[in-house]
């Protein structure tokens, strides 16, 4: 327990069948869809929000 | 089942990816290809990360990132402070049958994370069999129990990957106070099973006015064996409503500042040793409430009941507050697509006392603009669903953040 997981940033990511199929599907379908939809604003999600005092009851690791 | 090197979920503005080693992040549509083609690496797929996701009215995930399924409200343990009132089994809780259905329906609406919850979920006689059928479909997932039931025997039958123990533990003494039936001494020992047999285990506590001493002891045990420590407030809901003198306040604000800071340092040495759990989509979670500006329940959260009621999390089923339908009547993906729509109108603008309120701007994130406990706490749910606690708590520990004590 408890070494460290390292992350390996140019080991090469495998899909599963299943994930594979998905995708194909997913990239064939994009071509034809596109965002319909009124954007009010843009959200930044590159900064880590680090919540001091989270109060959602319960608690899991 | 083998981890995945990635989960993959399509949304509207592209995928989310969650990487085995405990990453997650948001990608535009180009990288698919890239993945199909197996030339993708982490390092080659940073540069289209996402910075900013488009928010539209209503904003949510095409599907939660956690969802919190409590398999039953049974419970062997009477405490006094629980949101859920467990102790006997609703009326009329799912079947195995309909446990693995839902299980299923969450699967495919692309949910990656799941908390086995109760009442006290291994209480059910079904307990491993769910478990293991959560996890051949792949969640990560966590089991928030009150370690009672931890024997040798059980342990065995743990997965050994992607799931972690999160047992209660609420003190020292106090632990016995809240729970009654249960000793900290006894729940040391079934945490030290976890250990010998190398499962991954969490301390997960609730602050009281007078715990925060017994609490830094509990993160001593948590540190000295490499195991998960996390804390939230009490809050008076459920059967704590009765005891609400247990709700935190201004004397605990230095004690529980001191603890924050201890086990921030810890969180940041052990979040080092897993790759994805449960927290890591909560800090998700808040990342995306943050930069939306609004709560993450029903928007990347949701809760299920034993009964295949949903509501947005823990604090609405508690309450009975924004309930979304049951599963029993509609699929899982039916209700997220349309039943949340009354909390997804919530945002941070919404509360009345946030425009005259610094802890609702920069560089504070104050997550109590929420209008269950609003209502709770001033009987509007547009009010301050904050504790003098929470936010003397929220000031101090930013601030610290900002400008540490050397
Ligand atoms: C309701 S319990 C269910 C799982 C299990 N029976 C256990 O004791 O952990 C889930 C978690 O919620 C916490 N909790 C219960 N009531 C609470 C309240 N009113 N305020 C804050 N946390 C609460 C418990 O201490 C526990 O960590």
């Amino acid at each position: 327990m408890n070494a460290k997981v390292t992350p390996e940033p140019e080991m090469r990511i495998t899909l599963t069948d299943e994930q594979r199929q998905a995708l194909v599907k997913f990239i064939s379908n994009t071509n034809r869809a596109s965002l319909n939809v009124e954007v009010e604003f843009e959200a930044h999600v590159d900064q880590g929000a680090i919540a001091p005092v989270a109060v959602l009851v319960g608690n899991a690791y | 089942m083998a981890v995945p090197d990635v989960r993959i979920r399509k949304e509207d503005f592209g995928y989310i990816l969650a990487f085995a080693t405990g990453e997650i992040g948001f990608y535009p549509d180009e990288v698919a290809p890239m993945l199909v083609a197996g030339t993708a690496t982490r390092q080659s797929l940073e540069p289209y990360r996402l910075r900013r996701l488009p928010v539209q009215d209503r904003f949510h995930l095409s599907a939660p990132l956690i969802v919190w399924f409590e398999i039953t409200r049974d419970c062997n343990l009477p405490c006094k402070h629980c949101y859920v009132e467990a102790g006997r089994p609703r009326r009329d809780e799912l079947s195995t049958e309909e446990v693995f259905a839902v299980l299923d329906q969450l699967k495919a609406a692309g949910v990656f994370a799941l908390v086995l919850v109760g009442g006290e979920p291994m209480s059910r006689p079904d307990f491993l069999p769910i478990l293991h059928r959560a996890h051949d479909l792949g969640f990560v997932i966590s089991i928030a129990t009150n370690g009672t039931y931890l024997t040798q025997e059980i342990v065995d039958q743990l997965p050994r990957e992607e799931c972690i123990v999160s047992i209660s533990v609420d003190g020292t003494s106090q632990h016995q106070e809240l729970r009654l039936k249960s000793t900290f001494a006894d729940i040391q020992e079934r945490l030290l099973l976890l250990k010998r047999n190398d499962i991954p285990a969490a301390l997960m506590c609730t602050q009281t006015d007078r715990n925060a001493g017994e609490l830094h002891e509990v993160l001593t045990f948590a540190e000295d064996n490499g195991f998960f420590f996390g804390s939230t407030p009490f809050s008076p809901i459920g059967r704590g409503r009765f005891f609400p003198q247990y709700q935190p306040d201004l004397s605990t604000v230095d004690d529980a500042t001191a603890l924050y800071l201890r086990d921030k340092a810890h969180d940041t040495a052990m979040s080092e040793t897993v790759g994805l759990c449960v927290t890591k989509f909560l800090d998700e979670c808040h990342r995306i409430a943050q930069a939306t500006r609004r709560e993450f329940c029903g928007v990347a959260m949701a809760y299920v009941l034993s009964d295949g009621s949903v509501y947005p999390c823990s604090i609405c089923a508690s309450t009975g507050k924004f309930p979304a339908g049951n599963l029993r009547a509609r699929s899982f993906a039916e209700v997220w697509a349309d039943s949340f729509d009354e909390i997804r109108d919530y945002t941070f603008d919404s509360g009345t006392d946030c425009p005259s309120c610094e802890l609702s701007r920069e560089p504070y994130y104050c997550t109590s603009r929420c209008p269950v406990m609003g209502e709770v706490h001033t009987g509007d749910p547009t009010g301050c669903g904050a504790t003098p606690f929470v936010k003397a708590s929220l000031k101090r520990r930013t601030d610290l953040i900002a400008n540490p004590v050397r």
